[in-house]
Order: structure tokens, then C-alpha cells, then sequence
């Protein structure tokens, strides 16, 4: 993706998060760009958009999305783009075409023929590619008008993975229903079967998104062996590598049954290193169930996971009970550690949208993660993974775990009317408020005697009598603004504690 | 229902501004002193006074608590034709719920009320007794209850 595709991709988003109009200024702030600049990407944004203006500007207040037409705008974009091929995007499906085929070689003549391009543009592609898979230790190799990639099979699926986009955007529920999407309706339908029984063997449920990893693997598993004969392999399989699995009896007898399964769902023989291959993917996914809790876990994974702890309670300045995540992000670690070792890359779909969302818990997680690597001789962590790290530490953020819920009196001339049906609907929004009592304005001054800790008035009624109390004025009709009134109110009380 | 229950619905009432509203309410509570009904009539704008009771777009919730309340009641009045302007601020109302409290009523009656007051936190539900369309099903919604 371009930096400015980028941008445009920014900006929508942040406007997305506020509710309300926001400032240029602002905008030019969290860009890093001129105000002109901002200007001119609104306007190509809204230039671009066929069905109006997305953005709304007014003047002194700023910028703001038109939410349902930018719902209507993520849906409508994928299809758009489909018709068009930016050079990326061109490079993209020659890489994956070559790709699937490897190592077979395709006439560059038919590989380029449908996007009209010259002989220096095609040769500049060939740079940038071959750029692009040094990634992955693949070469691209030029022979008599054709092109091919060479390297370990291993190395050539995890690029397909990368690199085929669609891979990074399905989901399991929806893949069985949706036509939009390329795949090959048999396939998808034998793989999720496939999925299902490793989930009953093993009595678990493969959450999103190591799910979407083992499809991936195993279709493209599938297509490549169409594609070429199993015996190219030259991948050797590690001795280390196979001893572990076959350690581990339960996960390998999965893999072997599901191989098998593919073999005779391909009618054709598949080398060994499939069911290593697969083992990995096994080992390296979060599961959920009955067959999780009885794995213990190893030191590594508990120091690790301690050091994630601590220094993120550090960095984040809150006391983090140690339980509450423990439990939760060793879960995680466990099989991040394994994917580490095995280089295999989860996609993280959410990453701008939480790089952007929880810009400070993502920075801190990616020091402590460079922390981890060198503490632990461990491998890079990549972003993708930082990024599903930092959910775990947001959701204690976000569910204040660290503080304690506000003592909450609401009141009204009765305590009986408007009062009440307060209650109801800020308890609904408001979770973090702990509603202690409903009363009338004239027991005020019982509020000493009986909840000297409340920490927050919230009143139908004007109250004449001064409290030294945290004290807001809302209509029964609770609104919007009487609600963002709230929210600024309990900010102002956690400023405080 | 008859004059005593606990609930009362008056349907397609004739009433035009805030202050018939206020009277009627007042008679309700007391038909024949005349003090008495001023006193309702000042508590009501008292209330109001201190804080909107609009609970949605279209619904009031007067409510008070008096001396004068025989017995704890609460009253639908859902207008023949909304009144538009109920004061400077507040449009279109439709329907008025009002809890008559009897002071010192009993915890039982109390929670039984708050109880109430609860279920309009439901937009639905709210929605459903502005639409009805005859006061068997409006009523029909109260039972419910």
C-alpha cells in the first residue's frame, strides 16, 4: 500500500472513532502532514466517493465523517478496486500466479499479456519482485522468455499466504455462503469438514484467527499439489523438528489422520513433511477446550509471560492482578512462541485499526517484545503479533479492571420517577458506575450518614444545596450530550483518584 | 378497571395546553378543594421547574409525592391531539405518565412503583403504548406489565 493510500486509510479512520467534528489542526497532527495536504486528500476522498460528499466540513468546527455513507463506502471499495490495477496491485497477481505454480516456469509473454504493459515496465516488475521475495529466500529465475520462483516449499507457501490477499480478509463462517470470494466451493467446504474433525478428535474450538491459518495452509496445500507433483519438494524436514512431534501423540495422530484425509480427497500420494507441516500449524494455534488446560506449560512460556506482565505494568503505570491475564495471555504466548520457532506468520487483520485505537499500549508492548526477543535469544516479534498482545493488556484498560467502579447516587424530587428509569439507562452505558441508591432531593443531607463514599451525583433536579460531591445534572431523557456530559465527568474522576 | 386500581388509563383525553393537563391531574388526586388542587397544581410546576420529567421524545413523567395522595397511583393520559407547545422548551407531547405517590406509602407500593419506572427504560415498549391505536391494546400493554 502506497503512504498515501495510507493516509487516506488513516484519516477515514480516526474521523471514524469521533463522534463528533474535529479540527484540521488535529488532523494535520496525527498525519504528520500540512494542512494543504489534508486538504487536498478530503477533497480527493470526497472527489472519489460517487455517492457524495463522505466527509462533511463546516467551518470553525472541522471535519466529520458521514457515517452511513462510509459503512456503504468499506463495502462498495473492495468491488471497485477489481477493475483497475494499480502496479502493486499488478505485481501482486503476477507474484501469485508464478507462486502457485513454482517451480514451474510461465512464459512472461502470458504472464503479463492482460495488463498492456511495456517490455521496461515488466522489467522493473521483475526487480521489484524478486526484491519482494528475497523475504522469503525465494529467487525469481528468468530462462528463455519465462519466469519462475525456486526455493523450499515451506518458504513458497508461506509467501503464497502473504502475498494472496484473500487469504487475509475471509472468515470461516461466512466462507461457505459467500460468492464473492474466488475459491474453489468444493475445496472449502472439504476443508472446513477437515476443520471441524480436528476440533472434535480434540475436543476444542480453533478460534479466529489461527482458523483462518489452517484453511489457508491446508487450501493452499490443495491447489499447490494440483499444481505440481509432490516429489519437487527439497525441503528437508528437521530431526529436532520430528522428534517433538512425535512426542507429542496426540496433535501428530490429528495431523497424520487429516493428511490422510487430503490424500484421498486428492486421489494422489502426499510426502510425509505434509503431516509435519501441518503439525506445526497444530501447535502453533490457540485452542480453546478441554485439551488446553490439561498441556501444562512450560518455563519458557511462564517467564515470558511474567516479563510481558511486569513490564507493561511498569510502562503502563497501573497494577496489573496478575490472575486476571495470566491465565489468558499465556494462552497466547505459548503458541506465539511456536510460531516464532517456526516462522509462521499469523495476519492481523485489526493491526492499523489498533495501532491507531491504542497508539501508547502498542508502542510499549512493541519495546517490551524487543525486550522479550533479546532476554529469551528469541527471534523478532513481529507487529502483527504485538498487535494482538496489545488486545490483551487494552482489555484490562478498557474494562477498568484497575479501577474500582464509582460510587453512583442518582436522585430526584421523589426518588421514585424520572430517578429511577435513570438508573436503568445509565446502568445499561454506564458499567463503570456502581449505582449505590436511588433517593429524593430532600434526604440530602442523609447521604453523610448513609453513603459517605459515593463519589458522584447524578440529579433529574437542580439541587440547591451545595455538596462537595461530584455532582452532574441530566435529563431522564438521558441523551447523547448528557452522556458524552458523563463520560467527561468520569474521566474527571479517575484524573483524580 | 374502576377508580381504585393501581393503574388508570384515560384515552384519547381532550386536553389542549400544560395547565388542563395540571388540572386534571389535580382533580384526580382531589375532586373538590379547591386549596388543595392548587397546592397539586403548584407542586407539579415545581417539579418541572427543577428538571425536565420529558422520559422520550413525546413522554412526560410528572410526578410528585403529596400528603393529599389518598392512595399511590399511577395515571396514563394518552392524548386525543398531541400538544405542541408544552412550554418553551418541550414539543409534541403525546402521552403523559404521571406517579401520584402517597407520602410515606409502604416499601411494598414503592418498589412496586420503581419497578415501573424501570420498564420505560424500554424504547419498545414506550413506542408500543404511542401507537396503539385503541385503548383495549393500550391497556392490553399495561397488564402486561
Amino acid at each position: 500500500m502506497s503512504s498515501k493510500d495510507n493516509r487516506e486509510q488513516k484519516l477515514l479512520l480516526f474521523l471514524s472513532k469521533n463522534q463528533d467534528y474535529v479540527k484540521s489542526e488535529n488532523l494535520t497532527e496525527i498525519l504528520n502532514v500540512s494542512q494543504k495536504t489534508v486538504y487536498r486528500l478530503i477533497k480527493k476522498i470526497n472527489d472519489d466517493h460517487e455517492g457524495g460528499s463522505l466527509i462533511l466540513s463546516e467551518k470553525g468546527r472541522g471535519y466529520k465523517l458521514d457515517y452511513e455513507k462510509f459503512i456503504n463506502y468499506q463495502k462498495i471499495n473492495k468491488k471497485y478496486k477489481e477493475n483497475q490495477f494499480s502496479p502493486s496491485e499488478r505485481r501482486k497477481r503476477i507474484m501469485e500466479e508464478l507462486l502457485l505454480y513454482s517451480p514451474k516456469p510461465i512464459n512472461i509473454y502470458r504472464l503479463f499479456n492482460k495488463y498492456y504493459v511495456g517490455d521496461s515496465v515488466i522489467f522493473n516488475d521483475e526487480q521489484v519482485m524478486s526484491e519482494e521475495l528475497k523475504k522469503y529466500n525465494l529467487t525469481l529465475e528468468r530462462k528463455n522468455k519465462t519466469l519462475a520462483i525456486l526455493g523450499e516449499e515451506f518458504n513458497i507457501r508461506k509467501a503464497i499466504k502473504d502475498i494472496i490477499e484473500i487469504f487475509n480478509i475471509i472468515d470461516i463462517d461466512d466462507l461457505k455462503n459467500n460468492k464473492e470470494l474466488n475459491f474453489n466451493k468444493y475445496d472449502v467446504l472439504f476443508i472446513l469438514d477437515q476443520l471441524r474433525n480436528i476440533e472434535e478428535y480434540l475436543a476444542i474450538t480453533i478460534p479466529y484467527p489461527y482458523n483462518v491459518n489452517i484453511f489457508s495452509h491446508l487450501y493452499i496445500l490443495l491447489s499447490r499439489s494440483r499444481k505440481i507433483p509432490a516429489c519437487n519438494f527439497t525441503d528437508e524436514m528437521a530431526k529436532d523438528g520430528i522428534k517433538n512431534m512425535e512426542n507429542d501423540p496426540v496433535l501428530y495422530g490429528v495431523a497424520k489422520v487429516i493428511v490422510n484425509n487430503i490424500k484421498k480427497y486428492l486421489n494422489s500420494d502426499l510426502p510425509d513433511i505434509e503431516i509435519y507441516f501441518l503439525y506445526q500449524y497444530l501447535v502453533s494455534s490457540r485452542m480453546q477446550g478441554s485439551f488446553v488446560q490439561t498441556t501444562t506449560l512450560s518455563s519458557e512460556v511462564i517467564q515470558v509471560t511474567k516479563v510481558y506482565i511486569e513490564e507493561m505494568s511498569i510502562k503502563l503505570g497501573i497494577d496489573i492482578e496478575k490472575q486476571s491475564i495470566f491465565i489468558d495471555l499465556a494462552n497466547h504466548i505459548k503458541p506465539m512462541l511456536n510460531r516464532l520457532e517456526h516462522k509462521i506468520r499469523i495476519r492481523n487483520n485489526l493491526l492499523s485499526e489498533i495501532k491507531t485505537t491504542y497508539e501508547e499500549i502498542f508502542v510499549d508492548v512493541t519495546n517490551v517484545s524487543k525486550f522479550v526477543s533479546e532476554k529469551f535469544s528469541l527471534p523478532t516479534i513481529n507487529d502483527d503479533e504485538n498487535g494482538f498482545i496489545t488486545l490483551y493488556f487494552a482489555k484490562i484498560i478498557e474494562t477498568s479492571q484497575y479501577q474500582r467502579p464509582i460510587k453512583t447516587l442518582i436522585m430526584c424530587t421523589t426518588g421514585i420517577g424520572t430517578s429511577d428509569l435513570l438508573k436503568v439507562k445509565v446502568s445499561k452505558k454506564f458499567p463503570e458506575l456502581e449505582i449505590v441508591d436511588v433517593m429524593a432531593t430532600r434526604n440530602m443531607q442523609m447521604i453523610k450518614e448513609k453513603h459517605a463514599d459515593v463519589e458522584l451525583i447524578l440529579s433529574t433536579v437542580h439541587m440547591e444545596a451545595e455538596v462537595p460531591i461530584h455532582y452532574l445534572l441530566v435529563s431522564a431523557l438521558f441523551t447523547m450530550e448528557d452522556q458524552k456530559r458523563l463520560q467527561k465527568k468520569i474521566e474527571e474522576i479517575y484524573l483524580e483518584r | 378497571m374502576n377508580d381504585n386500581s393501581f393503574y388508570q388509563v384515560y384515552f384519547n383525553c381532550e386536553l389542549e395546553t400544560k395547565k388542563e393537563v395540571h388540572n386534571f391531574i389535580s382533580n384526580i388526586v382531589c375532586q373538590n378543594n379547591i386549596s388543595i388542587k392548587e397546592e397539586v397544581v403548584n407542586q407539579l410546576i415545581r417539579r418541572e421547574k427543577a428538571g425536565s420529567t420529558l422520559i422520550a421524545e413525546h413522554v412526560m413523567l410528572p410526578h410528585i409525592e403529596s400528603d393529599h395522595v389518598k392512595n399511590s397511583q399511577i395515571i396514563f393520559i394518552r392524548l386525543a391531539k398531541p400538544i405542541l407547545t408544552w412550554d418553551d422548551h418541550i414539543e409534541d407531547i403525546r402521552l403523559l405518565i404521571v406517579l401520584l405517590l402517597k407520602r410515606s406509602e409502604s416499601e411494598h407500593i414503592k418498589k412496586k412503583i420503581s419497578l415501573f419506572t424501570r420498564t420505560l427504560a424500554d424504547e419498545e415498549y414506550l413506542n408500543r403504548l404511542l401507537n396503539s391505536k385503541e385503548k383495549y391494546n393500550f391497556e392490553q400493554e399495561i397488564i402486561r406489565i
